[in-house]
């Protein structure tokens, strides 16, 4: 191209930003300043990233059907035009050469084998397969033995869909979403203190806060653009401190003012201590506690989530349980006091200086404390006590709720707050933090659902970890996997995740957009549809729904999660998946679709396709007929709106950077449970904890007790795995962009040089990591971005050829049932 | 090719009764083009410069210019220099 | 439009077609099965040739051409700065940082470079030599741009 049409569109998108920039339409005035513009216009549109749970808005570039460029919104309240490295990679993801165009069957001879190698069939071919299994389950063994798999990755239309059909359709529970991996243990802590899921405060807290305290999270690559504000914040005023505190060192202690490096599992010794410290100072707010918080002593010794005949699980004395009865502050003081500084530096392994100075953070009256978590809290088999903890040290200062003063619960993926908690794809949960269990529940979404009663089954159906048990002992027979690459995120693949996708028994469906490890794993490979091929929506960590629309086509055979949900569902009628009596109850009910049933119920389809925006794609509502995605959103909305859940209408999503829930009266909320902030607080209060009865949030008494497993003489190091910067997940999106494969190409042991130097390692040499489960072959890294203490390794596991998880525990938080993918025993060996 | 351009827009509130003027004014400025004006006082301006040091100094002398409420840098790119480099000795600096 | 991108998809195809019947398919991991364990490849060496890239689009920040074992990026020292700082350039002769580095979350100037930007390699990433396993179709504007011309000019 000459330079000249080169500047040209160059001046195009400059002008093109600023309109976006400014919610103008590309000015006609602008195609003047070029010469050929209507060759150079781009269309910019906004859309959610589709990678962590920060939720980054994007401006996306298209031309001629094609991603073209993409960058951070200048507009938006969440990155003011910031990305991460992936962020501005986004225009990549959907361009490995790889993409899934028709699906894939296992066959042999010509038909379907278990055995068989994959061949190429058609959309229809591969849905009769699928529903023949599906019935053939359905008929021999009822619905306990389906199940789907789905992901805080899904937009909130395809996991509400995913979840009404497999609740109200096949009438099964049995679905649950990777974000059981993610944020499980985060749901069970608020829900236990607070009555009502997803925190309380919001972004804005960065720029209020006087101290940031990260309590096991590496914000500075697991959250980048958070860290810029942190960064921000602690470099524009120095008064700010920001404390670090994990099991190994990396990029977020580059930061750091007070750095800990602790004994894993003793965060709980830690937060114990503040607690303590706080009381045995008088620095309690006592106002507050008074008014705002109950105490509570948790049950003990509740167990590790193993098979219940592990011996672990056979020995705990109140395996599972989250009893708690009530204690007076005094009691609660009592039951800290053992957690003393000199007991707490002895056990963490952190100076008793720094451990003080943390303390006197959430002490000094003055100091607005922020405290920030992911995963090092979450997936932890305390984890839901490890939030307890945190929540404990907030309601004792009472700070919490108010600008600057917030205990943070971070998000890992895009949408685990939008789809998996709010929508609750859950295997134990309805919309808006409704339950299954609860027949009151079950009877509003009976109701909304416009089905009859009993519909929706009571019993709590398997979670993550329990649903490969049941695959590998043959009691869930069918398995649809959607969004997710489960197969190598799953811990211990090699006693549990590969043994029940390769059961003979099961008949096992992966969507997918590229051929992952998991999609390799199943019988059936669906090609899928992806984030900005698709009108979507996320929510991210601080409440905010965004919303996107298609922008270009997804290739030629691949198709949305939802049009595949949707599309299923036609090919079932009530008659073959429900009982006889609902129908007999029920006639109106015979012989209909579930399509008919859950989908063309007045509700799903009430807009019509003239409802969509011009001059976007719509390929769902093209098929179905209407604007079903519309349909199920406000559908959905109608679970929260008046219930503390509130969402604005469709429409509106459309045009905003996303709206922080509650949303009443068209205003966003910011600080709930606050009175200055929140609709829903008590006329007159100051503060209304309105999750709970009377109004008050709970502070749990809960001890520390020991990991799951340990480092011993056969076994002598911790294994922590996680995430890098470059990498989401399990890398099938940004593996396949050159440019951030060539960044971080291979997953790499990180340890200590000296423990290095004593195994006779040098960098860069091979070793096998082996656990009492399974083995690795990985290359040894002592100078990289993380710098363990001796007897900790960390191998992060977004690459498909180390595949860290075949060394990896299953065991979880026995509340949340999240694993514990931070702590296990290995030994590391030269090969 | 090889002089290096620089390319910005910015985009510019004015005082909706000061609009002609502010346009008056941007125009005197070396390198700058209005893209877009309205009648809320919204314009969007480029700039093409050679280099950044001129962009700080004309977003500065608009800031600065009578009638305008504020004005902030939308979009910033060089272009001209060979992209390919043999080395960073030889970089987009003027 | 859509024939256009079907067109661009075409190698894809071919790739899709040849994979008929096979069990490896994860393309990530090309050869072991599941069940086993490879050699992992040799530690890639960083690039360090002080090559610029082409960036795939105006917006993406460009990669770091050399290597940056060792530098410090922390609350006390920023080593990237000490070449691409606004006044380091004359004598490192190394790009400056871009003036968007400059302004601040509320798009006000500031003299030096905003703490929002200040660890660099949040978006800004050296490169290895390992090869790509997958390569990528993504179409450069320029040539999306000639495919349109091209498609004005058979009419």
């Amino acid at each position: 191209m000459s330079g000249i049409s080169r500047r040209d569109v160059i001046k195009a998108q400059a002008v093109a930003a600023a309109a976006a920039a400014a919610g103008l339409p590309v000015p006609a005035a602008a195609q003047n300043l070029v010469t050929q513009a209507h060759l150079t216009d781009l269309k910019w549109s906004k859309a959610a990233c589709r990678f962590c749970g920060t939720g980054c808005s994007i401006m996306v570039a298209t031309k001629a059907g094609r991603v073209v460029a993409t960058h951070g919104d200048a507009e938006a309240e969440v990155n003011r035009g910031l990305n991460c490295v992936k962020g501005y990679f986004l225009s990549k993801i959907m361009y490995g050469n790889d993409r899934l165009t028709t699906p894939l069957l296992r066959k042999k001879n010509g038909k379907f084998d278990k055995d068989g190698d994959f061949e190429p069939v058609s959309w229809d071919e591969a849905f009769d397969i699928m529903a023949e299994k599906w019935k053939a389950t359905l008929k021999a063994k009822g619905p306990k033995a389906v199940g789907m798999f789905g992901s805080g990755q899904w937009t909130v239309w395809e996991g509400y869909a995913a979840s009404k059909l497999m609740k109200a359709g096949f009438r099964s529970n049995n679905i649950d979403p990777n974000a059981r991996h993610c944020m499980a243990s985060a749901v069970v802590g608020f829900i236990r203190a607070f009555g009502i899921d997803e925190p309380m405060g919001c972004y804005d807290d960065f720029e209020n806060a006087d101290a940031f305290v990260l309590w096991g999270s590496n914000m500075a690559e697991m959250h980048p653009i958070l860290w810029t504000r942190i960064a921000d914040r602690r470099l524009s005023h120095p008064h700010v401190k920001v404390a670090v505190l994990s099991t190994f060192e990396h990029r977020s202690f580059d930061l750091a003012d007070i750095p800990g490096v602790f004994v894993p599992q003793t965060d709980m010794i830690i937060a114990n201590y503040i607690a303590n410290h706080i009381i045995q100072s008088g620095a309690v707010n006592e106002d507050f506690v008074s008014s705002h918080v109950n105490f509570r002593k948790g049950a003990q010794d509740i167990g590790y989530g193993l098979r219940p005949d592990h011996p672990l699980e056979v020995a705990a004395a109140n395996a599972g349980s989250g009893d708690s009865e009530p204690m007076t502050l005094e009691e609660f003081a009592e039951f800290v006091e053992p957690y003393t500084l000199d007991y707490a530096a002895e056990k963490s392994g952190v100076s008793k200086e720094r451990l003080q100075q943390i303390a006197e953070l959430y002490a000094d009256p003055d100091t607005k404390v922020m405290s920030l978590w992911t995963m090092g809290v979450n997936q932890h088999t305390r984890g839901v006590w490890m939030n307890n903890l945190i929540y404990n040290i907030h309601l004792l200062t009472g700070k919490i709720a108010q600008p600057g003063n917030s205990p943070f619960s971070l998000t890992g993926q895009p949408s685990a707050c939008g789809t998996a908690r709010e929508v609750g794809t859950f295997a134990h949960r309805l919309p808006a933090d409704l339950l299954v269990a609860n027949p009151e529940h079950r009877a509003t979404a009976e109701k909304i659902w416009k089905l009859p009663s009993g519909t929706v089954p009571e019993w709590i159906g398997a979670h993550a970890v329990l649903q490969n048990r049941k695959l590998k002992d043959g009691e869930i027979n069918c398995y649809w996997v959607q969004v997710n690459n489960n197969m190598q995120a799953a811990p211990n693949m090699m006693e549990e995740g590969l043994p029940g996708y390769r059961n003979p028994e099961n008949f096992i469906v992966v969507s997918d957009a590229y051929p992952t490890v998991t999609a390799e794993a199943a019988d059936l490979v669906l090609p899928t549809a992806m984030w900005v091929e698709k009108e979507g929506a996320y929510g991210n960590a601080e409440r905010r729904t965004q919303f996107w629309h298609q922008l270009v086509d997804a290739p030629e055979g691949a198709m949305s999660d939802l049009w595949q949900l949707v599309e299923f569902s036609k090919r079932f009628t009530t008659d073959e998946v429900w009982p006889p009596q609902l129908l007999a109850d029920n006639p109106d009910y015979k012989g209909k679709t579930l399509y008919e049933v859950l989908f063309e119920n007045g509700n799903v389809n009430a807009f019509p396709n003239s409802d969509r925006a011009e001059d976007y794609a719509n390929h769902e509502a093209d098929d179905f007929g209407f604007y079903i995605q519309k349909g199920l959103f406000e559908e959905y909305a109608q679970f929260g709106r008046g219930h503390g859940h509130d969402l604005a209408d469709f429409d509106t999503y459309h045009q905003v950077r996303g709206l922080r829930w509650p949303v009443v009266d068209g205003k966003e909320t910011r600080w709930r449970y606050n009175g200055k902030y929140d609709p829903y607080v008590k006329e007159g209060a100051e503060f209304d904890f309105y999750g709970k009865p009377d109004g008050k949030a709970v502070a749990f008494a809960l001890p520390y007790e020991p990991p799951a497993e340990s480092p011993d003489e056969d076994y002598p190091f911790w294994l922590s795995t996680g995430r890098v910067l470059e990498h989401w997940h399990s890398g099938s999106m940004t593996q396949r962009v050159p440019e951030l494969y060539k960044a971080v190409p291979d997953a790499l042991c990180f340890m200590h040089p000296d423990d290095a130097e004593a195994l006779g390692l040098r960098r860069g040499a091979e070793v096998r990591i082996k656990s009492r489960r399974g083995e690795i072959l990985t290359r040894v890294e002592t100078r990289g971005r993380n710098k363990p203490p001796k007897g900790l390794v960390f191998v992060p596991w977004f690459d498909a050829r180390q595949l860290i998880n075949k060394v990896t525990l299953d065991a979880t938080d026995p509340l949340s049932k999240q694993t514990d993918f931070k702590k296990c025993a290995v030994r590391v060996e030269a090969v | 090719m090889n002089a290096t351009i620089h390319i910005a827009s910015l985009l510019v509130h004015a005082r909706t009764e000061a609009v002609s003027q502010v346009e008056r004014d941007l125009l005197a400025i070396d390198g700058a083009e209005i893209a877009h004006s309205d009648e809320e006082g919204r314009l969007i301006v480029t700039l093409e410069t050679a280099n950044e040091t001129e962009i700080v100094q004309a977003l500065t002398d608009i800031q600065k210019l009578s009638g305008v409420v504020s004005a902030s840098l939308v979009y910033h790119q060089t272009d001209g220099a060979p992209e390919a480099a043999p080395t960073s000795l030889q970089g987009d600096i003027k | 439009m859509k024939r256009f991108a079907i067109g661009l998809a075409c190698a894809a195809f071919l790739v899709a077609a040849a994979a008929a019947a096979q069990e490896n398919i994860a393309t990530m991991r090309p050869t072991t099965p599941l069940a086993e364990n490879g050699t992992p490849a040799p530690m890639p060496k960083p690039v360090n040739s002080d090559i610029r890239q082409v960036r795939n689009y105006p917006e993406q920040p460009p990669l770091i051409p050399h290597t940056i074992e060792g530098y410090q990026i922390d609350k006390n020292s920023n080593k990237c700065l000490s070449c691409h700082a606004r006044t380091a350039v004359e004598v490192s002769q190394a790009p400056m940082v871009s003036i968007t580095h400059f302004m601040n979350r509320d798009n006000q100037f500031l003299a030096s470079v905003t703490p929002r930007r200040y660890f660099c390699n949040q978006c800004h990433v050296p490169q290895t030599d390992a090869r790509p396993l997958v390569e990528n179709d993504f179409v450069d504007v320029d040539e999306v741009l000639e495919y349109v011309k091209s498609k004005e000019g058979a009419k």
